[in-house]
């Protein structure tokens, strides 16, 4: 009997599209959220369901809801006094070398990009056959928003270090350390170490362990986050995101 | 709006930028609330649906994987979720008998920019359904409603609705990812 059959009876990826079209029950759906807990494939499935049927919204007209809305949601999430300033956050640390050497920065910047980009020595060591591997060489500009590359990150295959230059805020009351992260598709961020900051010009190499350089490839996330001092106690970003690119092929 | 926005964005809110953040809601909050509106048909409740979500949103977004869902896709999973959970939680205590409203056939520009070319998947993948597969697919999806309540609403069997939605959404995914 067909109307007796249970969700499950069909299979996970079944389930997984009745959690997502949102037909369960009560019941049914707390079961569907206890096995995204403990189900890997469920879980993924679920996800790929999010990405068939969120389309689906593309008919529902915006509406705006009430003005006050934003606030209390940054309220519950980073306390009262946060109402207007937080969104300026990180961003106004980067006003500041902005507003001071921005110009001269950004274009720095864009040179060594340039130079980057175009590399006039080879790009990586060559393989024992002799051909150049397409993977030996990557860079990443990462960038504050929209904006002109603040960090320009480059692998250096041959002594497994990420070479990084350009400017970096510095401006913060509080003492901080800048932390480079990788964020391999898919994958929470792992730490790169601390970076150097000298008079608020990154021009440091960090080397790179032998467990992180295969996480170094197209499509990972490069990020820089503020830390304390000594870098994040938890092992992951805690501070604000100064700086985020994409690792891509030189 | 740039499709690729949300999910840089998604991707700073995952290492905690506030600005970030508040970016993605500025571009989003709209689009979410229509959706927590259409489900939950009262102002009041639909923002406390899009609270949330946008809760939800800061503290998982290290875990969407854009290889799986866009992030407008993502983002909508996560306000629908959240208006369903108030939506059973509301029945269970005073169901509510409202008609479903018709679906809003006109994309307006911004939307199809947010979906770019996956809303037209869909929509050519439903179009290839049945009349009844696609209207009880996109019936659930824009009320929030559970099988017996779509059964309901189209006076129709409940095992006949749940075979039909059934079938409608495996043909969806054969359609959308063709082996």
């Amino acid at each position: 009997m067909t109307e007796h059959e249970t969700p499950s009876s069909h299979g996970p990826d079944l389930l997984a599209a009745e959690y997502v079209l949102g037909v369960l029950d009560v019941s049914e759906r707390e079961a569907a959220e206890t096995r995204l807990q403990e189900d890997a494939d469920f879980a993924d499935a679920v996800a790929r369901w999010q990405g068939r049927l969120g389309p689906l919204a593309a008919p529902v007209s915006p509406v705006s809801p009430s003005p006050a809305l934003k606030r209390r949601i940054e309220a519950a999430l980073f306390g009262s006094g946060t109402t207007e300033t937080s969104s300026t956050g990180w961003l106004g640390s980067l006003v500041f070398w902005r507003t001071t050497t921005a110009v001269s920065a950004v274009a720095a910047a864009i040179a060594i990009a340039v130079n980057l980009v175009q590399p006039t020595g080879p790009a990586g060591p060559l393989e024992p056959d002799g051909v150049e591997t397409s993977s030996s060489g990557y860079f990443a500009a990462l960038r504050d928003g929209d904006a002109a590359p603040v960090i320009l990150v480059r692998f250096e295959p041959d002594t497994g270090e990420l070479v990084l230059s350009g400017p970096v805020a510095s401006d913060l009351a509080d003492p901080v350390q800048p932390e480079l992260w990788i964020i391999p598709p898919g994958e929470a961020p792992r730490s790169l170490g601390l970076i150097a900051d000298t008079d608020g010009v990154v021009d440091s190499r960090v080397p790179v362990g032998a467990e992180l350089v295969a996480a170094i490839g197209e499509g990972a996330v490069l990020a820089i986050s503020l830390e304390p001092p000594g870098g994040s106690p938890t092992g992951a970003p805690t501070g604000p995101v100064i700086a985020v690119g994409t690792v891509q092929t030189l | 709006m740039d499709p690729e926005r949300p999910k840089a964005l998604l991707k700073q809110v995952s290492l905690g930028s506030r600005s970030a953040f508040s970016e993605l809601y500025d571009i989003t909050n709209a689009k979410l609330f229509g959706v927590t509106l259409r489900i939950l048909h009262d102002r009041a409740e639909a923002e406390e649906a899009v609270q949330d979500c946008y809760l939800n949103v800061w503290r998982r977004a290290a875990k969407y994987d854009a290889g799986r869902a866009s992030a407008m896709s993502w983002l909508i999973a996560v306000a629908r979720n959240a208006a369903i959970d108030r939506l059973r939680r509301r029945r269970e205590t005073a169901p509510l008998e409202s008609a479903p409203e018709p679906a809003d056939e006109s994309h307006s520009a911004e939307d199809l920019v947010v979906f770019a070319g996956e809303a037209d998947r869909l929509h050519d993948c439903l179009g290839a359904l049945s009349g009844k597969e696609s209207e009880f697919v996109r019936q659930a999806f824009m009320t929030g409603q559970s099988y017996p309540e779509v059964a309901r609403a189209a006076d129709k069997p409940l095992g006949t609705v749940k075979s039909v939605i059934r079938r409608a959404l495996m043909k969806l995914r054969d359609c959308l990812e063709p082996s």
